[in-house]
């Protein structure tokens, strides 16, 4: 079982339907909850986390936070010392702390294709080799869309966890670090706390 | 797109000032007058075009004087209406409401250019003046509003255009309770699923007046748009918000004749057929507002309390992508609201702060000086809500 949690609810809404795509598994089981915003990720996530560690129920956990403007080692030191030393999570559980480099949005635009299967009027035509360096890709997705206006019209909140059920995983893992981190915590349990592992090459 | 409101003297805002945006978010507690605001609004703007009479909601008992201003764009031009009811013999009570020989109506509309408000058209009592190359004084009756009297009375030649362009804008003001009307709550009891043709018939005929039925709306659209029937049942479908599988509507008939023909309206949710009044209360709302959103076409909704009845989570995705449909076709929103979530899906802003004091309702803005720091409190500590929850409303 997994405990995910993240800045916002669609975003954890997508990891967990990320995460039984990559286990290959619908029935495991992924709890966690999105916290409306990072402030309050920040402030409540460890304390949401605690709950857990009398259950004994989970093995690996993921805490996403966005890069946004700031440096990967920052969010990653910010998250360790605000929610992972503050939780007080034994030491055998494995914890992948997943910072997109900007937002997990990029990973849509990795396989761009994949908005049609869920909003068949949009056909998008340009392809991204490189979404993560992307500056701002929730706001390229919407600008997109309204290029297009498909029927219905493309909101993240609601179409995001749509789309994460078509995506093409090996592309993304290809064109996103950020998610391939993702995936080889996923597939083959390689954390990256209290170590990050260093053979993924991030921008520090 | 509705840029401020004052009122006064109506219902609980006795000297109440709001400035509003594309999305503007009325928050405080119970009885502190949020909706009062939205049905001064209302009031105002459907008083104008004719569509309600002028002493809904005017309190017999105390009122002197009740005043409501809206200031307003139309593509790039600002207008102002301005609506003044004076009563002459004020404490006579209920038996001179409504009396017009007991009150006296002053309405302008105003355009501001190069600086001033310049008057397009006025009126006190029954005497109107309407500006355009030169001023026609009409005699128009008591109680009945100077924009939708000038559009009957004057020929289109001497109209200033302006009264037209106003006169669309003002009837696309429409405040939405989001509840089911009459049609939809027991004409139909448990047949809800079946619509007579001659009631369809019926209600096209008095469309666009009060009647707001979703399954009406529904059967329209089948007839004239399937387009945006097909958009609306992706937008609740499993890609969108995943509350119904699909809209059914058929056309059937008792016998042989015509007048025996009737539609069905049927919704298939999660392997099971239902009629709209067997919808959950919050599938219903839902419809309500997409359909308010996408087939009616106003320019500002003024929306009560869309949080009623809808889950948390399936908020959180349907108010953001109403304001996508906002933005996109240029809808004003003006929600009442209690809802954290809706609130925490905000900009700071749109929110205004309204409060009940010993003067009556009263509106403001979160404080400009205060916005870098919520905003830095939104990233490093908590959510809005939690900052608004902090504010002194007292």
């Amino acid at each position: 079982m997994y405990v995910v949690i993240a800045e916002d609810t669609s975003d954890f809404n997508c990891l967990r339907i990320l995460i039984k795509r990559l286990e290959n598994k619908e029935a495991i089981s992924v709890e966690g909850k999105g916290f409306g915003s990072c402030g309050n990720m920040m402030n409540k996530g460890a304390k949401f986390l605690s709950s857990y560690n009398e259950q004994n129920k989970y093995r690996k956990l993921i805490i996403c936070h966005d890069r946004d403007e700031s440096s990967y080692q920052g969010i990653y030191e910010k998250v360790v010392s605000k929610i992972v030393n503050n939780a007080k999570i034994k030491s055998e559980k494995l914890i992948c702390i997943l910072i997109p480099t900007k937002e997990i949005e990029a990973w849509i635009l990795a396989d761009i294709k994949a908005v049609s299967k869920v909003i068949p009027s949009w056909q998008p035509k340009d392809e991204y080799l490189h979404p993560e360096d992307i500056k701002d890709p929730k706001e390229t997705l919407i600008r997109l869309s309204r290029t297009n206006r498909p029927k219905p019209l493309y909101s993240h909140n609601t179409h995001n966890e749509q789309i994460m059920k078509h995506i093409d995983l090996e592309m993304i893992k290809k064109k996103c670090p950020s998610f391939a981190e993702l995936a080889k915590f996923v597939e083959s349990g390689t954390a990256n706390y209290p170590k990050r592992n260093v053979s993924i090459h991030f921008p520090l | 797109m509705l840029k401020k409101v004052r009122i006064n003297n109506f219902l609980s805002c006795q000297d109440t000032e709001i400035e509003l945006d594309n999305i503007t978010a009325l928050i405080g507690r119970n009885a502190a007058g949020k909706s009062n605001v939205l049905k001064a609004i209302q009031w105002c703007a459907q008083f104008a075009v004719g569509n309600i009479p002028l002493y809904e909601y005017f309190s017999p008992f105390s009122e002197i004087k009740a005043e409501c201003d809206i200031e307003f764009l139309i593509n790039d031009e600002t207008f102002k209406y301005e609506i003044r009811i004076t009563r002459k013999s004020p404490g006579l009570g209920l038996a001179s409401i409504g009396k017009k020989e007991d009150t006296v109506l002053i309405e302008k509309l105003s355009c501001y250019i190069n600086d001033e408000w310049l008057l397009v058209a006025d009126r006190e009592d029954v005497c109107a003046t309407h500006y355009n190359e030169e001023a026609i004084n009409v005699e128009i009756n008591a109680e009945i509003a100077m924009i939708s009297s000038l559009l009957a009375l004057l020929p289109k030649k001497r109209l200033n255009p302006t009264i037209n362009k106003v006169f669309n804008y003002l009837s696309e003001i429409k405040y939405y309770t989001l509840e089911s009307d009459q049609y939809e709550n027991g004409a139909l009891g448990k047949y809800s699923h079946i619509v007579l043709d001659s009631a369809y018939d019926e209600w096209l005929s008095k469309n666009n007046k009060s009647e707001l039925s979703v399954v009406m709306r529904l059967l329209r659209l089948w007839h004239e748009d399937k387009d945006l029937l097909e958009e609306i049942e992706a937008l609740v479908g499993k890609n969108g918000l995943n509350l119904i599988d699909n809209i059914v509507i058929s056309k059937s008939s008792f016998g042989q004749q015509d007048e025996n023909l009737f539609y069905v309206v049927k919704f298939n949710v999660a392997d099971t057929t239902v009629s709209y009044t067997q919808l959950s209360y919050g599938t219903q709302r839902v419809l309500t507002l997409l359909l308010a959103l996408l087939y009616d076409k106003n320019s500002t909704l003024l929306i009560e309390q869309p949080e009623d009845g809808i889950h948390s989570g399936l908020l959180k995705k349907l108010l953001p992508l109403c304001f996508e449909y906002a933005a996109v076709y240029n809808r004003q929103l003006i929600i009442a609201t209690h809802s954290p979530e809706v609130i925490n899906l905000l900009p700071p802003e749109s929110i205004r702060l309204v409060r009940m004091t010993e003067n009556g309702t009263k509106v403001s803005p979160l404080d400009e000086e205060r916005i870098p720091f919520i905003l830095n409190y939104i990233e490093n500590e908590g959510v809005l809500f939690d900052f608004i929850e902090s504010l002194d409303d007292e």
